[in-house]
């Protein structure tokens, strides 16, 4: 298989809690043996993957952190992490691992492989629209093109009298028609320019869109 | 339009395998192509056949199976998980010494590889889960 697409892995959860992390990581490493151009992205609590000093013998647990220092070696050399999020937690890039990758074009020197980058920033990286069940770092991270589709329990965010509204203020926003019509939430309670599509109508949307991001 | 699915959440437990069958439905529908439908985390739960849901209610797997067979799309359970959670075809129960096995009619139980190989070959990959 020749044809090389690009696949960015966006880890917003953290570790051990929760299977997800570990389990991703093993997708990222397979998708880096079929030699495709693979970066990741750490927000939201993803970023507590990448804490150094991870000990889990007390919990009988693989401590799988070390192989985020072995993604160089896969030539994972774009590993974005987002500033907000670390700051949000009180994290520096001083409490995450020091990862790095040698660039064989330049005799082997260790670059770092880590980009700290605002959540602006980390947009441009994605140029996508994106489903979600975090109305606050999807919509914030949300080009001007882009459209949010709200399904699930991700519609109670489209609610005019809720706060949660807020948040999406200003983009363009749709929501799964099923999905609102299981939790008795009427069209007229949406928020302003909010539309409702059925699911023909999120197929389109997927159709018309050439990236997808699942908010994960 | 070629798509690949993605299901990360176990049936009847979170929506996400309504979500993802109703879209592929709605897909297939509109005349588009499911290359593949992958199965992870515990979306791996998505494809045994020993569930028995109260008859009032849908059955999430069989339904899987009547959509894979009627539009011959490859459904596929990542091993790894499977593996962990208890997924178990003829080939894993021999190779892993298992007493029994628990997979549905038009599953089939493969690597990792199928789902980087469901993105490269599809033009869009949409993920189903939290």
């Amino acid at each position: 298989m020749s044809e090389t697409k690009k696949f960015l892995f966006f880890n917003r959860k953290a570790p051990y809690g929760t299977i997800y992390a570990w389990e991703s990581l093993e997708v990222v490493l397979i998708s880096a043996a079929f030699e495709q151009d693979v970066s990741l992205a750490f927000m939201d609590d993803g970023v507590y993957q990448l804490v150094k000093g991870q000990d889990t013998a007390g919990i009988g647990m693989k401590n799988f952190s070390p192989t985020y220092a072995a993604l160089g070696d896969y030539e994972i050399t774009k590993i974005y992490v987002e500033k907000e999020s670390l700051e949000e937690r009180g994290l520096t890039l001083d409490d995450l691992q020091h990862l790095v990758w040698e660039d064989e074009d330049e005799d082997y020197a260790e670059k770092d492989s880590i980009r700290l980058v605002s959540r602006a920033e980390l947009g441009d990286v994605m140029a996508g629209p994106y489903e979600n069940s975090n109305l606050n770092t999807a919509s914030s991270i949300m080009k001007s093109d882009d459209i949010l589709l709200l399904i699930e329990d991700g519609v109670y965010g489209a609610v005019k009298s809720g706060k949660a509204s807020a948040m999406i203020a200003g983009q363009k926003v749709s929501v799964l028609g099923p999905d609102l019509a299981a939790r008795g939430i009427s069209e007229d309670k949406l928020a302003d320019g909010v539309g409702v599509i059925d699911y023909a109508g999120f197929v389109d949307l997927v159709e018309s869109n050439d990236k997808v991001q699942s908010w994960l | 339009m070629k798509f690949t699915i993605q299901v990360n959440e176990g049936p009847y437990q979170h929506q996400s395998a309504d979500s993802a069958y109703h879209f592929a439905k709605a897909a297939l529908d509109k005349g588009h192509e499911i290359f593949r439908i992958f199965f992870y985390h515990d979306g791996v739960n998505n494809g045994t056949r020993l569930t028995t849901p109260p008859q009032d209610d849908r059955n999430i797997v069989a339904r899987w199976t009547e959509l894979g067979q009627a539009h011959d799309i490859d459904m596929v359970l990542c091993v790894a998980a499977a593996q962990r959670r208890g997924l178990v075809d003829d080939g894993e129960a021999e190779r892993n010494g298992k007493d029994a096995t628990n997979i549905a009619p038009g599953f089939r139980i493969s690597g990792l590889g199928q789902l980087v190989e469901g993105g490269i070959q599809s033009d869009r990959l949409i993920v189903f889960g939290d």
